[in-house]
């Protein structure tokens, strides 16, 4: 590693200067859409919440898998998903946010209404030990998540320990308390992690499934299904996957990174874009087939406000099927099919296209493109239904409260992403 | 023709031995290994393997099948289950799904058997049961005149043993 790359790096001016444009685009929109339209407000932060709060755990989770795994494959890989986790504490203080609009999603937070309407549910589903619940969960996964990270990124801290000029000094100090010198730092971390990763990863299933439960399913508060936890959560685990590979292919060529993300690296991600999208619509499916075959009202209302009634019951006729296919959310929801796996799946099917940056990057890109549609399917139409949509409610995924916060989103994450991989020497590149 | 065989005791010079002959011109190459190494691979160019075909066209028919066999069944003997239509689609995909993987498992192996048994049958007396165990075997097909230049090379890539099979 050379000198250079392990000390302290101060930001870089112009991705900063962009993706803190973005955050603050974000925070206008949000603060513009409050002031004229509160419920859609708090509606889009909430499906951006969801969207990037799961994923910057998802990375965290690849990240450990690699380590339980004992990979070695991995090059800089691990340290770029490393990095997409600095994300973590800050999901945790953004989700003060959903709170405070609480009112403006969730019906049940009104106890007369939910002693009417979902008695029974009360004692899961209450203002603030629902909240309450979530807060403390989530305030776990980031402490796990630091404390791997710190474990994680310790032994190459060296360089700038002995360095007196090194910036942010006292940080770099406290990280790296009673050193061992690198070796035994590298030895040691390796041992650490390998126990911590087990932690992160049980944690994330745990944690996620509640949010999953609580944030989204009561959004329908009728509804439930014991599958969409894991079904979630594994979105965010793939999610992951592709942003990291988008990263990995847009910095393939920079400063410390040049001549690492090969041929065969860009191979195995794609391998696992390509399989996790197939176990991504295998989750789909378990959950839809009951569904579908059991045909309970109280279950099929998700289905049904997702994916028309075409898909349920008396279904799969081509009588008719252009029809339905133009009832509200359906096409939206099929796009998320066609982007979450129709096109990883084919696409990625040979050797070749996994391996060609501009393919490969092209359905990453896709595949994230596909869960931030994905998340606004989960959210919308359990609080616009698709009977208020035919009314007239208007209601797009493009609207430009939609697009501000989440380009908020985005300057907010990579925000985080810059300032752990460049101020941490050696986050970005890593020795493998 | 002559066969000249090497004989090494670890992948990584195994591949390099390879890299090296071929860099010298000998494309005709043979390589024993006790298991299977992406770099020997990579270093001998073989292209892809034909057994891939045989996976896609196992899944391909398996989900076929699967679908086929379940619509027609349906129709054959029709019962209404349900409330739903005779041709389940979604309750079939799973029928299909598991014979596309069951397919594709079978023919993979028979791919494997066709093209490593029985394509690749191998007559060289060059081969010794030591290839099965703990060494790597590299053999050269070249003309008699480039024998010492052949054996010059496996000398100078890391051979423990280097000899003429035929020649």
């Amino acid at each position: 590693m050379s000198a250079t790359i392990s000390q302290p790096r101060s930001m870089p001016r112009g991705p900063m200067l962009i993706f803190g444009a973005l955050a603050l685009v974000g925070i206008v929109t949000f603060g513009v859409g409050l002031s004229q339209d509160p419920e859609r407000a708090y509606r889009v932060y909430l499906h951006n919440w969801l969207m990037w709060a799961v994923l910057a755990q998802g990375a965290l989770v690849l990240s450990s898998a690699m380590r339980l795994t004992n990979a070695n494959w991995q090059g800089p890989i691990h340290r770029v998903l490393d990095s997409m986790g600095a994300f973590v504490p800050l999901s945790l203080l953004l989700f003060v946010v959903v709170w405070i609009g609480r009112s403006h999603l969730f019906q049940w937070v009104d106890p007369v209404w939910a002693a009417e309407h979902i008695h029974g549910k009360e004692l899961w589903l209450s203002d603030p030990s629902t909240f309450l619940r979530d807060v403390v969960l989530l305030a776990y996964l980031a402490g796990v998540s630091k404390i791997y990270l710190y474990m994680s990124i310790r032994p190459t801290l060296g360089a700038a320990r002995d360095n007196p000029s090194t910036p942010m000094k006292g940080m770099v100090d406290m990280w790296t308390r009673g050193w061992r010198g690198e070796a035994a730092e590298r030895a040691l971390a390796e041992k650490r992690c390998r126990k911590m990763a087990a932690v992160v990863a049980l944690s994330f299933t745990i944690g996620y499934s509640f949010i999953a439960t609580d944030m989204i399913m009561s959004l329908a508060p009728h509804w439930i299904s014991t599958m969409f936890p894991a079904y979630f959560a594994w979105g965010g685990f793939l999610s992951a996957v592709s942003l990291a590979t988008l990263i990995l292919l847009f910095m393939r060529n920079s400063d410390g990174l040049a001549g690492q993300f090969t041929e065969s690296r860009r191979h195995d991600m794609g391998k696992m874009i390509f399989a996790f999208s197939i176990f991504w619509m295998y989750l789909f499916w378990s959950q839809y087939l009951v569904i579908w075959y059991g045909n309970i009202p109280e279950e099929t209302s998700f289905i049904v406000a997702r994916l028309g009634t075409q898909f349920v019951q008396d279904t799969w006729y081509l009588q008719g099927f252009w029809t339905r296919i133009s009832e509200p959310y359906v096409k939206l929801t099929l796009v998320t099919w066609i982007l979450l796996w129709v096109v990883p799946f084919w696409v990625l099917l040979g050797q070749k296209p996994k391996k060609t940056p501009i393919i490969l990057g092209t359905v990453a890109f896709g595949s994230l493109f596909g869960f931030w549609i994905e998340r606004y399917i989960l959210v919308t139409p359990s609080l616009i239904t698709p009977e208020q949509v035919l009314a007239g409610a208007a209601v797009t995924p493009f609207g430009w409260m939609e697009i501000g916060v989440a380009l908020g989103f985005v300057g907010l994450f990579f925000l985080c992403f810059l300032a752990f991989a460049k101020v941490f020497p050696g986050a970005i590149p890593a020795k493998s | 023709m002559a066969e000249v065989l090497g004989v090494l005791k670890h992948p990584l010079d195994t591949a390099d031995a390879v890299t090296k002959l071929r860099g010298a011109g000998f494309e005709d190459l043979n390589v024993y290994s006790p298991v299977p190494s992406h770099e020997i691979e990579h270093a001998l160019h073989r292209g892809e393997s034909g057994v891939r075909l045989w996976t896609l066209i196992g899944g391909l028919t398996g989900v076929s099948l699967g679908y086929l066999m379940t619509i027609w069944m349906s129709y054959d003997w029709p019962l209404v289950i349900g409330g739903k239509p005779f041709a389940s689609i979604p309750a079939y995909t799973v029928i299909a799904f598991e014979l596309t993987i069951l397919f594709g498992g079978v023919l993979t192996v028979a791919g494997l058997v066709v093209h490593g048994l029985i394509l690749s049958r191998d007559t060289s007396s060059a081969y010794r049961p030591s290839f099965s165990g703990g060494e790597f075997g590299c053999v050269v097909n070249c003309h008699s005149d480039q024998i010492p230049r052949v054996q010059e090379l496996l000398q100078g890539a890391g051979c423990t043993e280097v000899r003429v099979v035929e020649g």
